[in-house]
C-alpha cells in the first residue's frame, strides 16, 4: 500500500487558519493530500531519468484518465479543476512504450546547428552541385517544419496524464526547428541561396496536417513522412560534396530516427490495444503514399537528388538516376518494414509501384 | 600498439583498444549524448571463415566487447557485415585522414548495401544504427589511435 500524506493528518496542529491579512489558508497539502508519499527512485548511471521516476503510482499511466486538467499525473486533484478540453483521452491515442526512453535520448543528444557543424570548412563548389544542394536544402527546410506544426496542432488536445508523450513531442518540435535552421543556413552559407518551392511538397504537408485523428496524423508524419526524410538524411553520405554536409545530414538523421521510432511504436501500441484503428491508419496511408510518391518524384527534388548522387551534371544519366532508383528501393523497403513492425502491414494494400522499384516482398516479410 | 602493425582489424584486440579509448575519454562523447546501442561487426575473411564481434554502448561508455559465435549477431540491435577487405580499407582510411572520408563512413558503406550490409532482426533495432550513428562513427574513428 502506498504511503500518503494522510500520515501527517494530525501533525502541525498549531498552524494558522488565516494569513496576516485575513486570507483563508489551505494546509491540506501538508496534512493529508491523497497522493503517494515517500517515493525513493533509484538513480541510474547517467543521473535521474524519467524511467527512474516512473515508480509506484507515478509510473502508472491510466488507459482512460479520470481528469481533463493539467494536474500532474499522481497529484491529489481538486474535484472542481476545470476541463481543459482535451480530446485525446485514451492512452492508445498517443502512447508508445519507448516514449520515456526516447525523451531522455532526445534531451541527451541535442546539438547546435551553430556550433556543431564545421561551417568554416565549407568550400566553393561547382555551380551545378551548389545549386543542387541549395535546392535540396530549400525543400528540406520547407518540409521539416511540418514535424513541428503537426505535434503542436495536437499536443494541447492531449490529456496531461500522457505527459511523457507530450514531452517527447516537445523535443521533436525543437529538433525540427533545428533542422529547418541547419538547412536554411546551408543554403545561405556558401554563395548560393534558396531556390524553388514546388506545389508537391505543400500537397504532402497539407495531407499530413489535415489528418482527421492524431493516430492518422502520426502514421502519416512519423511512419511515412519522417521515414522518407530519414532515408534522405541517410543518403546524405552519398550526396554530400564536403564534410560539412556529411555532418549536417548525420546529425539530423539521428534526430529523425528517434521520431520514426516513436511513430512506429505508437502505431504498434494503438493497433495492439485498439485493433479497430487499423483501418483508419490504412486509409490515411493510402492517401499519404500517393502524396509522398508525388512529392518524391517532383521534378525539382528528384533532379536535385540525382545531381548530387551523380556528383554533378556530367554523370547524371549514367550514375545519378540509377543510384536514385537504388535509393528509392531502399527507402520504400524501409518504410514497408516499419509498417510491418508497427502492425500495419501494407504489403497487400499499398499502391506504390513495388515491382517497378524492384522491391522483394518476401525479403520484407522476413 | 604501433600503428604500422595495427591493421589486423579482425581481432578482439582492435575493438578492445577502441573501447578503452572511448572509456578513457567519455567527455569527448558528451557533446553527442548518451548512446544505447548493441551492435555486432561481422567480417568475412578470404578463407571463408568469419570474425564476429559484439560491442555494447551504454551511457557514455562501452560496456561490452566480445567475440561471438555464428548467429549470435542476431541478438544485437543490428549488425554490420562486410568482407574483411572492406573493413581494412575503412580503418586504413581513418588512419590516413584522422576520420573516415568519402564513402568510408559506416553510414555511407551501408547505404547502398553493396560493400557493407546493415542488418537486423527488427526494424527498430536497425533504426538504432541511425539514432546513434555519430557516436558509432566516432568510436570507429578512435582507430586513428596513438600510443597514449
Amino acid at each position: 500500500m502506498a504511503q500518503t500524506t494522510h500520515d501527517t493528518q494530525e501533525s502541525y496542529p498549531d498552524l494558522p487558519d488565516h494569513s496576516p491579512i485575513g486570507m483563508p489558508l489551505d494546509w491540506t497539502w501538508l496534512r493529508g493530500a491523497k497522493s503517494e508519499w515517500g517515493v525513493h527512485p533509484k538513480l541510474s548511471s547517467r543521473g535521474l531519468t524519467m524511467m527512474d521516476i516512473a515508480v509506484g503510482s507515478y509510473g502508472e499511466v491510466p488507459d482512460s484518465p479520470p481528469h481533463r486538467s493539467m494536474a500532474p499525473r499522481g497529484a491529489d486533484v481538486d474535484d472542481d479543476t476545470p476541463d481543459m478540453g482535451y480530446i485525446l483521452n485514451k492512452k492508445t491515442d498517443v502512447w508508445a512504450d519507448n516514449v520515456r526512453e526516447l525523451y531522455e535520448e532526445a534531451v541527451a543528444r541535442q546539438w547546435s546547428a551553430t556550433r556543431d557543424i564545421p561551417w568554416a570548412e565549407l568550400q566553393e563548389l561547382p555551380s551545378d552541385v551548389e545549386h543542387a544542394m541549395c535546392q535540396l536544402c530549400t525543400t528540406l527546410s520547407e518540409v521539416e517544419m511540418i514535424a513541428s506544426d503537426l505535434p503542436a496542432k495536437w499536443m494541447w488536445r492531449m490529456n496531461h496524464d500522457f505527459l511523457e508523450a507530450k514531452m517527447f513531442l516537445c523535443t521533436q518540435i525543437m529538433d525540427e526547428a533545428r533542422h529547418a535552421e541547419v538547412f536554411r543556413k546551408r543554403a545561405l552559407s556558401n554563395g548560393g541561396g534558396l531556390l524553388k518551392s514546388s506545389s508537391g511538397a505543400s500537397s504532402l504537408l497539407r495531407t499530413i496536417l489535415d489528418a482527421g485523428t492524431y493516430t492518422q496524423a502520426t502514421a502519416l508524419l512519423h511512419l511515412l513522412g519522417e521515414g522518407f526524410v530519414l532515408d534522405i538524411f541517410r543518403q546524405g553520405e552519398l550526396i554530400s560534396p564536403t564534410a560539412v554536409e556529411k555532418r549536417m545530414f548525420r546529425m539530423a538523421m539521428q534526430d529523425e530516427a528517434r521520431h520514426v521510432a516513436y511513430g512506429t511504436m505508437h502505431i504498434r501500441y494503438a493497433v495492439e490495444h485498439d485493433p479497430d484503428v487499423i483501418e483508419e491508419i490504412h486509409e490515411a496511408l493510402d492517401r499519404g503514399e500517393m502524396a509522398l510518391a508525388e512529392f518524391g518524384t517532383s521534378p525539382d527534388l528528384s533532379t536535385a537528388l540525382a545531381m548530387l548522387l551523380a556528383g554533378g551534371a556530367e554523370d547524371i544519366e549514367e550514375k545519378g538516376f540509377p543510384l536514385q532508383m537504388e535509393m528509392s528501393k531502399k527507402l520504400f523497403s524501409s518504410y514497408l518494414a516499419r509498417c510491418e513492425r508497427a502492425g500495419v502491414s501494407r504489403l497487400e494494400r499499398t499502391q506504390l509501384p513495388l515491382s517497378l522499384l524492384g522491391i522483394d516482398l518476401d525479403e520484407i516479410k522476413q | 600498439m604501433q600503428q604500422d602493425t595495427a591493421l589486423r582489424v579482425d581481432s578482439v584486440e582492435v575493438f578492445d583498444t577502441l573501447a578503452t579509448k572511448l572509456n578513457a575519454r567519455p567527455e569527448q562523447y558528451q557533446v553527442l549524448g548518451d548512446a544505447y546501442l548493441d551492435i555486432a561487426f561481422v567480417m568475412r575473411r578470404p578463407d571463408n571463415s568469419v570474425f564476429r564481434i559484439r560491442v555494447c554502448f551504454e551511457d557514455l561508455s562501452i560496456t561490452k566487447v566480445a567475440e561471438i559465435a555464428e548467429g549470435e549477431e542476431e541478438n544485437s540491435d543490428c549488425w554490420l557485415e562486410a568482407d574483411l577487405s572492406v573493413w581494412e580499407a575503412m580503418f586504413a582510411n581513418i588512419r590516413e585522414h584522422g576520420q573516415a572520408t568519402g564513402m568510408h563512413t559506416v553510414n555511407a558503406l551501408t547505404m547502398r548495401g553493396v560493400d557493407m550490409q546493415l542488418r537486423g532482426s527488427d526494424p527498430m533495432g536497425v533504426d538504432r544504427f541511425s539514432r546513434f550513428n555519430q557516436t558509432l562513427q566516432w568510436f570507429l574513428e578512435g582507430s586513428n589511435y596513438d600510443n597514449t
